[in-house]
């Protein structure tokens, strides 16, 4: 009956002609469009199959038409259109005058289309996720839950898991895993004596337990929150949020709960009563690069500073790109500019910062960069942390993503696409931190999983760790991740010690890295974990491996960044503040892990750049790991290197004494934590015997174990 | 066409095929680690590729407009920014016309502006394409569509990498793919000389032209090229072995880049010496910086390098253009004059495709401050202009044009996978036939829409 009725209301009469969608629009559209214009081709974004479809934006972001509005209507403008390049449709004749005059009457009075009542399927990262039954597995192999869901896709695929690893490549790679460091022979020979599970479970909380934890994880964690020691842009003055890091690894190795450390990050500034670590905490949010180049309008650049936190959360915890509505409708996900002005406004209270006069630019609300500016105080120095302007400031979309074409004002608000705050929650910072680590968030406890599958991995269950829209990767182990996701969230209580532990106890993580012919040919990306990909170690691990193994490394925890060696001319001397020349740090500061050295956005470490460390511009999800000349140029040349290894060779002569063949598997060992083969060791006697002296013959050993492919990868 | 299966299968057969020692070793290097042997002959042999970061202003070099020039600082017509996006216009803007000379050059009469004297002497050499879009209005996602053809940010390879994987180096001694960046490294940073999805062995190399040409390049000073050479062969035997155990393909890639790391120390200083070039040639380049990387590109095509790429940063003349444009024309021109002149001379323009191209172009619409001196253009990404030269391209050609006003283009509009199918046919590969199988698809460098090869261009 209502159907009846929609029909009778859609036929109307304009100068005398009678317009009915079914009888007069829609078979032009079936025989002229949409052989391009269907949900499946949608050629520029344009679809005239459905309701649904032909009410979405196009591509360049225009309605397809403006109801009443002809005229006005890109639809009507590419059918009348006479240039061949913009003329609709494309292909074959133009439509004729009385199919053009249909269309026009149909618009201008107001393109009535009956609902068909088709929406496109709720995308599977926006549904909640929920325990996925468990496929028992009845062979031996599983030794955990993750383990049954791995097989299971294997034997789907008719793969079989790898051999075990040998024990103490697998104490290696756990303690790279979890430390960034390798184990000492000592903890290698004390595991070979019991190799157990329950040895090897001892051997993981062990780690987990030490301080050298939270410095491996911190740097993941950098990464995304875009750490550095500098502003960024082309003043790169130095700045000083170090206290922040040592926040990071302080709460890392506490074992802080993911939804803890969420809030405090976001919103720790607004807590009542907030202690001062949870105002350090909000550091997170001042990692921004800011542009002090003079010139810079000090509102575009707060804007784009709101901007890149706005960006930064959906990348950290939504695995969205939200960067695309700040401009324009999202192209493929469901998120419109104006839902990106909504989800801006939680950001949009933070002060002004610029060391320009402000009473002379005649605006309140502004900060001083300067030692007296940022409260509270850091042993020594101050840090940087999240500020609230006294008077609200309204939100305006801006159009284009230009911060001076004010569109509409809008308030703070969730996209629609995602559940609401949760009751009684303020609208603000707050309010969207406590929505984020709700039990059933569809995507933060999935985006975090996968980040740390992908750690540990070498590739995420959704292989794009970014994007978990429309347009990311569907995941290899769908309820595998959920399984993850919500164990995370319920079971360990947002523990990411307990997440990793669940990881690494597994047999899938436990495989040997061999590659089998047949099975890489079935699986070339190892998306199947049928081994483990012994994927490199990143640039800071590779540094303090070796510091570590030369016993140089000082293990001291935190503080202000350390200037270990570096070649003249990497040092980008800035019109800033802050050395005009690299000066060396002194003693053990030269010799301090990875993540203390100085991260200048514009005058990257060296070394640390040629194996992959992104320079902390904007956040990073997924470090490439590639193998290049310049790796082994770095590892054989690169005094910091040679350093290491000549302190190296001094430790094998000197501390082990006895005979050639010990010394040197005791060196082996030190570096690979395994035995070498008999084969292996004739190798490092040859190169012994071939050297001049002992003495050089030492250093060659080292150098050679220093750049085994071995060495570079877990 | 090689899947990737296959090409793990060849390189897992070719590393147990290994003897002992170096010599065995750089067997790896048959072309059986890389794509195809070319399809059919070859034109050119290797691209020196310019990349002006940050779009320079085609309306004010190349693309010349009298007909905008009448309508300087008149109102822009309103087709000209409705519904379209912009970078930082907005509101109505005006007309801009360029305050530049534009004259005809060569035999062919190719319109080039003042700012470029020295390249319009090569008028004839050039083929000019004034009809280049791009979808992308914003600079990193539009530089990684010019050399990825993709606009996502890593992951998908630079057409280097391509042509580096389909054809490798014809030098056993450098990398197949070299870069240098001039000024700021450009905003897409890394990923556009990344191999994304491709072995990682075909990624660009990065070589400077201050201090070391490429950091870390020379020995310790008490290690002597026969010690290196010594704990080299040793390192590789124990990689060797590992690998005959392992089957790790990246075994084998590592290995190769030592080799290639041990062969780059002896062959790149003399290579970046340039005390053997002739005064003459050196003045005719000039002094800079970019023109010493002008002359390395010429040395490193000398020596078989297959695509150099010379990145020139900050031609974002949103604002101060005429005076920006000026030093920035006066920077490049001379050297890249110069590099013409010297393949020319030397027999090589035949066979070294040189490509001058940006991102996007700029408006015939004024940004900003109205006075001649302040004003700019915004991003333009509807219509701009690139130039080739030598490597079978035919000289002395106007390819496309725009409308009176250089907004639209008028005619034959050509897209980043359509230069990318000419630039491979003219390297002797179908660009439908160099594939990668990565996630469950053949890829290819010009990706799943029809791209089409620029005859017009060829010689």
């Amino acid at each position: 009956m209502r159907w009846f009725l929609h029909l009778v209301l859609l036929t109307w009469a304009w100068d005398g002609l009678a317009i009915d969608f079914g009888r007069d629009i829609q078979p032009i559209f079936e025989a002229h469009c949409l052989k391009c214009h269907d949900g499946e081709t949608r050629k520029g974004g344009v679809a005239l199959d459905r309701f649904f479809h032909a009410h979405q934006p196009t591509d360049s972001g225009e309605p397809l038409f403006i109801k009443g509005n002809a005229g006005e209507s890109l639809l009507v403008h590419v059918i009348e259109s006479t240039d061949p390049e913009e003329r609709m449709p494309a292909k074959g004749e133009p439509l004729t005058k009385v199919e053009i005059a249909h269309i026009r009457a149909w618009i201008d009075a107001g393109a009535p289309w009956p609902d068909d009542g088709w929406r496109p399927p709720k995308h599977w990262a926006y549904a909640p996720p929920s325990l996925p039954r468990i496929p028992l597995s009845a062979t031996p192999w599983p030794r955990t839950t993750i383990d049954h869901f791995v097989e299971h896709r294997l034997r789907e695929h008719g793969l079989q898991p790898n051999q075990e690893a040998l024990p103490a490549s697998l104490i290696r790679r756990v303690s790279l895993d979890l430390t960034g460091l390798p184990p000492t022979v000592d903890q290698v020979d004390v595991f070979l004596a019991d190799p157990s599970d329950e040895a090897y479970e001892r051997f993981v909380d062990h780690l987990l337990g030490s301080k050298a934890f939270g410095e491996r994880w911190a740097r993941q964690w950098l990464d995304l929150a875009r750490y550095a020691d500098s502003e960024g842009y082309q003043r790169d003055e130095l700045r000083s949020l170090w206290g922040w890091r040592d926040w990071v690894i302080d709460a890392l190795n506490a074992d802080m709960p993911f939804d803890q450390f969420t809030v405090e990050q976001l919103a720790g500034d607004l807590l009542p009563e907030a202690t001062p670590s949870q105002v350090i905490a909000t550091g997170f949010q001042r990692n921004t690069p800011v542009n002090l180049e003079a010139g810079t309008d000090p509102h575009e650049d707060r804007y784009k500073q709101v901007v890149d936190r706005v960006n930064t959360l959906g990348a950290v915890w939504l695995g969205t790109t939200l960067a695309c509505a700040q401009c324009h409708h999202h192209k493929y996900d469901p998120i419109s500019i104006r839902e990106y002005y909504e989800l801006f406004a939680f950001f949009n209270q933070s002060p002004i910062e610029t060391k320009q006069q402000g009473t002379e630019m005649g605006m309140s609300n502004m900060v001083y960069i300067g030692p007296n500016a940022n409260v509270p105080e850091y042993p020594g120095e101050t840090t940087r942390v999240m500020k609230t302007v006294a008077t609200p400031r309204p939100t305006f979309i801006a159009k284009r993503g230009d911060f001076l074409a004010q569109g509409a004002a809008v308030e703070p608000r969730i996209p629609e696409v995602w559940p609401g705050l949760p009751q009684g929650a303020p609208a603000n910072r707050l309010g969207l931190a406590r929505w984020l680590v709700e039990k059933d968030h569809p995507l933060v406890g999935r985006v975090t999983m996968n980040r740390l599958w992908a750690e540990i991995f070498g590739q995420g269950l959704v292989p794009t760790l970014e994007e978990f829209g429309s347009q990311g990767a569907t995941p290899t182990h769908p309820d595998l991740l959920d399984w993850l996701a919500v164990t995370l969230v319920t079971e360990d209580a947002w523990s990411l010690k307990k997440a990793l532990r669940r990881l690494v106890l597994s047999s899938t993580y436990r495989q040997s890295t061999a590659v089998r012919p047949g099975a890489m040919a079935i699986d070339p990306t190892g998306s199947l974990y049928w081994r483990h990909p012994g994927q490199r170690l990143d640039a800071e691990t590779i540094r303090d491996q070796a510091l570590f193994v030369s016993g140089l490394l000082s293990h001291k925890v935190g503080g202000p960044p350390v200037y270990p060696f570096q070649p003249d001319g990497v040092w980008r001397k800035t019109v800033g503040a802050g050395p005009e020349e690299w000066i060396q740090s002194k003693g053990e500061d030269q010799y301090r892990r990875g993540i203390y050295t100085i991260w200048k956005r514009n005058g990257h470490y060296a070394s640390f750049a040629i194996f992959d460390a992104p320079d902390r511009g904007v956040c990073t999800v997924n470090r490439a790991r590639s193998n290049t000349p310049l790796q082994a140029l770095t590892l054989l040349n690169d005094r910091a290197f040679v350093e290491m290894t000549r302190a190296f060779a001094q430790r094998t002569l000197h501390e082990f004494d006895g005979p050639l063949a010990e010394q040197l598997t005791h060196a082996f060992r030190t570096v690979l934590s395994r035995y070498p083969t008999p084969s292996e060791l004739k190798s490092l006697q040859r190169a012994v015997k071939d050297a001049p002296n002992k003495q050089e013959g030492f250093e060659d050993v080292a150098t050679i174990l220093f750049n085994l492919h071995e060495t570079l990868h877990r | 066409m090689i899947s990737h299966p296959t090409l793990q299968r060849r390189a897992f057969l070719a590393g147990l095929g290994l003897g002992v020692g170096a010599l065995a070793f750089n067997r790896l290097l048959t072309p059986e680690l890389f794509g195809v042997a070319p399809h059919h002959a070859a034109k050119a042999k290797r691209v020196i590729f310019f990349h002006l970061v940050g779009a320079p202003s085609q309306l004010d070099l190349f693309d010349y407009k009298p007909v905008l020039q009448k309508h300087d600082r008149q109102l822009a017509p309103e087709s000209f920014f409705k519904g379209k996006r912009f970078s930082f216009l907005r509101g109505h803007p005006k007309l801009l016309g360029t305050t530049f000379q534009f004259s005809q050059h060569g035999q062919s009469g190719t319109w080039i502006s003042e700012l470029l004297p020295h390249l319009a002497r090569h008028a004839d050499d050039l083929a000019v394409i004034r009809s280049m879009h791009t979808p992308e209005f914003n600079h990193a996602p539009a530089q990684m569509v010019l050399h990825t053809g993709q606009n996502r940010q890593g992951g998908y390879p630079s057409v280097g990498s391509w042509v580096d994987y389909g054809l490798g180096s014809e030098s056993e001694n450098l990398p197949g793919y070299v870069v240098f960046l001039s000024g700021r490294t450009p905003g897409a940073g890394r990923n556009l000389w990344n191999n994304g999805f491709l072995p990682s062995v075909h990624q660009g190399v990065r070589f400077r032209s201050q201090g070391e040409p490429v950091l870390f390049l020379e020995n310790p000073a008490d290690v002597d090229g026969a010690r290196r050479r010594r704990v080299l062969d040793q390192l590789q035997a124990l990689n060797r072995e590992r690998f005959l155990t392992q089957h790790d393909p990246e075994i084998q890639t590592r290995m190769r880049q030592y080799e290639m790391a041990f062969r780059m120390q002896a062959s790149i200083p003399a290579l970046m010496d340039l005390g053997s070039e002739p005064p003459s040639v050196q003045q005719a380049y000039g002094e800079s910086d970019f023109a010493k990387q002008c002359l390395y590109a010429r040395r490193l095509a000398e020596a078989g390098v297959r695509f150099i790429e010379l990145y020139h940063a900050d031609w974002d003349t949103h604002n101060s253009q005429d005076k920006r444009l000026r030093q920035l024309c006066r920077a490049i021109d001379q050297p890249i004059a110069a590099l013409l002149g010297d393949l020319k001379a030397r027999g090589m323009l035949e066979d070294t495709l040189v490509v001058w191209g940006a991102e996007f172009g700029r408006t015939p619409m004024l940004q900003g401050d109205e006075s001649p001196e302040k004003c700019g253009r915004d991003h333009h990404r509807d219509a701009y202009t690139i130039w080739m030269a030598g490597g079978g391209i035919r000289g002395g050609i106007n390819y496309g044009a725009t409308d009176e006003l250089g907004y639209h283009i008028a005619e034959n509009p050509v897209q980043a996978r359509d230069f990318h199918a000419t630039l491979l046919h003219l390297l002797g590969v179908n660009h439908e036939e160099v594939t990668f199988r990565y996630q469950g698809l053949d890829q290819k460098l010009t990706g799943v829409e029809e791209a089409h090869i620029l005859t017009d261009l060829l010689a």
